[in-house]
């Protein structure tokens, strides 16, 4: 199974920091990404950093482990830039400075929370007192700001958006998130079970399945215990559920930011059906309450194979009809076309991730290229654009629609018998010798989602990692609007749909 | 007694082309939509409600929205509505100017507040309206060499009734008076009514920061002008209707409100709205209709 890995930690004692920035580079130029970057203090005073980067070829997935000082490291920023948005969380979280780091300013904290205050840090105060926020001027004639946020109009999550403007051109967006933080990786410490499932079905609402799946398979990997075959299909259907209505939601949600009537009323209600399809599946419009450690929930109904092929034809029917006339129609495109791009450079550089990715052309899918069970038999056809317009992100959404109803059709064929289903208790780690890493890896629809924990020899979770991909995804919007003028911002901020708890933890 | 129900004939029908707007909006995208008398009822509540303001505004801000309904309901009185007499006989230039001037009271308004919502909608309002004047001004000019004069009423009064499939310069002028109306009245394609993201807001913007009363004269206003837009256009579509005998022209007025509430409403669900840049070659390609309304007109 490639969508877990394990890292023996006692057999591979940290190596120095410099040693970790050669790893970086390496896996830069050989054409690997980073799945996660973050740090744990395993004793008080003693900081650890852990790197976990593949995707280059089938399941590849590497780690390396430095030991840093606990007052500040030299930031990577300069070797592998995708560990910008890490290195600012882990001095949020941990207080060790990123010494050359391009940011200064907090990403998980708002200005209301008190100075000096790191969550993750076991023990003793921060070796530095917390900055305020400090935005970035830009001075000329012209040049105006607008902020917006971080309360909306519009029943939205909250996140603050900082335009510096010349006119109606964009020069520069300072996206400044941290209202929604919320403790998620200190509640996921502890013992393994089935509070870490449920708690991760909440860390972004609309990714209840993507996420949990992730918690799951850690977990069981952990406890030494695979899901059975039919759970796996459960799951996997549930996943690609999830990912029609949330792709039906967006190109509804586009289709009102443009003013376009027809997309919205029918995208809105096909997501709508998509979701009632989870609803019978799972029991919850929204997946959640599905995942178990060690197979699904005992009282999901799950649904008959054959009729849910039967309704996911007739509502890739629709969606076909519907898509093909909001992607057609010339004011739509003409809209779309050109506006809010990303370029395959830029999104190579920030390594975004999932939808938006792909539509800048990174070839980059984790059910290839981390395959789980279900999907290790038959990889999905992986929907690819080069543009890294608005246009692009749309036509991604909608092709990637048809191929997972493709996928899911031919997945149905052979779904396992379903008294596999016994959920079982966690055992003792399977690996009872000393500390190791997990690393579960999941493309949910809107990207990357990884979940990496560190155990203790005694089985408890002494650090629990998560990456939602919208934590990947925000820098590449803020590039993706330079040089667009302010009035396409929402549609931009629309395509790429990036979730603020997601980021915020 | 005519001349006197103009004005209330506008105000009444006014918020009816609204909900005729959103009813056929609503029913081309399969939904029921808000009963016509909702745009009646939230005026009726907008005007019962007190102000909340910003405390940078001055008397600007509190003048403009008396001054924006004022200006409307003058223009009411001088738009032939059922019959070819009106109240408040006018020139069309002063016509043309007097459509401006809600406008700069507006914009004024949107910049007082100090917000930035405010200046970015007054900024684009001043741009596209900069940009339709010249659409506006030609194709009143051409409406004038149709009915021999200068006043409002004169001159859609002076058309001589007829087939209008036989005259293309009229069917050309009405057309470039749509598109005008579109641009005017902040609708798809040049702007979105209903959309909530201030970002992209062009008049909605500006009046973001006004509330209560003001906003309902606003509205109201707002209703107004979209209704003498549509009274100029149908007006000079279906020259009889504005000397039909005194029974049937009321019914008759509020058919053609009705009818262009349709066409906005078809309009809008039929396509998308066109980015920033673009309102330029939109109301580019009105102007140009209305030269070639004239060129029509000198031709013959």
């Amino acid at each position: 199974m490639s969508c877990v890995h394990a890292f023996d930690l006692s057999a591979h004692p940290p190596r120095p920091e410099e040693d970790l920035r050669s790893f970086l580079r390496e896996q830069t130029a050989g054409g690997d990404r980073l799945l996660v970057f973050f740090a744990e203090e395993p004793s008080p005073g003693r900081i650890l950093l852990h790197a976990v980067s593949g995707g280059s070829g089938p399941g590849r997935c590497v780690h390396a482990c430095a030991e840093a000082s606990p007052r500040s490291f030299r930031t990577f920023t300069d070797v592998c830039p995708g560990t910008h948005w890490f290195e600012r969380e882990i001095y949020d979280m941990f207080g060790i400075v990123p010494e050359g780091h391009p940011e200064s300013n907090p990403l998980r904290f708002h200005e209301g929370w008190p100075k000096g205050f790191f969550p993750l840090r076991g023990a003793g105060p921060a070796s530095e007192q917390r900055r305020g926020y400090r935005f970035l001027r830009i001075r000329g004639e012209g040049i105006h700001e607008v902020a917006v946020g971080p309360v909306h109009a519009g029943i939205i999550e909250p996140g603050h958006f900082r335009f510096s403007c010349a006119g109606e051109t964009i020069q520069n967006l300072e996206i400044r998130l941290g209202y929604q933080h919320k403790g998620t990786e200190s509640l996921l410490r502890g013992k393994p079970g089935m509070r870490q499932v449920l708690l991760s079905e909440s860390i972004s609402g609309d990714t209840a399945v993507g996420h949990s799946n992730a918690c799951a398979r850690l977990l069981e990997r952990i406890a030494g215990t695979p899901a059975g075959f039919w759970a796996e299909t459960c799951r996997s259907a549930a996943l690609e559920i999830e990912r029609i209505a949330n792709h039906c939601g967006d190109l509804g949600g586009l289709s009102t930011d443009i003013g376009y009537l027809f997309g919205a009323a029918h995208f809105a209600r096909l997501r709508g059906t998509a979701l009632n399809l989870l609803m019978r599946l799972s029991g919850s419009r929204f997946g959640r309450g599905l995942n178990r450690v060690g197979g699904i929930g005992p009282r999901v109904p799950g649904i008959d194979p054959g009729a849910l092929s039967a309704e996911l034809r007739a509502l890739l029917a629709e969606i076909e009809k519907a898509g093909e006339i909001l992607l057609d129609a010339p004011s739509v495109v003409s809209r779309m076309e050109g506006t809010g791009r990303l370029l395959p450079h830029t999104a190579e550089t920030l390594q975004v991730v999932g939808v938006a990715g792909r539509a800048s052309g990174r070839d980059i899918d984790a059910r290839r290229d981390f395959a789980p069970p279900r999907f290790a038999e038959r990889p999905p056809k992986v929907v690819v654009a080069a543009e890294g317009d608005v246009l692009a992100r749309a036509r991604v959404r909608y092709e990637e629609m048809r191929s997972s109803c493709a996928w899911l059709s031919a997945a149905l064929a052979s779904p396992g018998a379903p008294d596999e289903t016994s959920p079982s208790r966690p055992g003792p780690p399977s690996a009872p010798g000393g500390r190791a890493l997990f690393v579960s890896i999941e493309e949910g629809w809107r990207g990357e989602i990884v979940h990496a924990a560190i155990v203790e020899a005694g089985g408890d979770i002494a650090r629990y990692k998560v990456v939602d991909p919208s934590f990947r995804n925000w820098p590449g919007l803020a590039f993706a609007v330079r040089r667009n003028v302010i009035s396409d911002f929402p549609l931009c901020n629309k395509s790429f749909n990036l979730s603020y708890s997601g980021a915020d933890l | 007694m005519e001349l006197a129900l103009q004005i209330p004939a506008y105000l009444v029908l006014a918020p009816f082309l609204v909900g005729i707007i959103r009813k056929a909006k609503a029913f081309l995208s399969c939904r029921q939509g808000p009963p016509l008398r909702q745009t009646y009822i939230d005026l009726f509540k907008l005007f019962r409600r007190g102000i909340v303001r910003s405390r940078t505004a001055s008397w600007v801000f509190d003048l403009s929205a008396p001054v924006i309904l004022g200006t409307s309901v003058v223009l009411a009185g001088a738009t032939p509505l059922f019959s070819r007499a009106v109240p408040l006989p006018m020139h069309f230039i002063l016509y043309i100017y007097l459509m401006s001037l809600p406008r700069f009271f507006q914009t004024l308004a949107g910049l007082d507040t100090g917000s930035a919502f405010g200046g970015l909608g007054s900024s684009r309002e001043a741009t596209v309206a900069a940009m339709a004047e010249p659409a506006l001004l030609l194709s009143l000019c051409g409406v004038g060499f149709l009915g021999k004069s200068q006043l409002l009423d004169g001159m859609l009064g002076g058309i001589p009734p007829g087939r209008i499939f036989l005259r293309p310069e009229l069917i050309l002028i009405a057309g470039t008076l749509f598109l005008v109306l579109l641009a005017e009245n902040s609708r798809i394609p040049v702007d979105d009514p209903a959309t909530h993201l201030e970002l992209t807001m062009i008049h909605e913007a500006m009046v973001l920061d006004h509330s209560g009363i003001d906003l309902g004269m606003i509205q109201l206003a707002a209703a107004l002008r979209l209704t003498v837009f549509s009274a100029l256009i149908t007006g000079l579509l279906f020259p009889g209707s504005l000397s039909l005998p005194p029974v049937l022209a009321l019914p008759a007025a509020a058919l053609k409100i009705a009818l262009s509430g349709l066409v906005v409403g078809v309009v809008e669900s039929g396509m998308a709205r066109m980015r920033l840049s673009r309102i330029a070659s939109f109301l580019m390609t009105a102007t140009v209709l209305a030269v070639i309304a004239l060129a029509v007109r000198f031709a013959r």
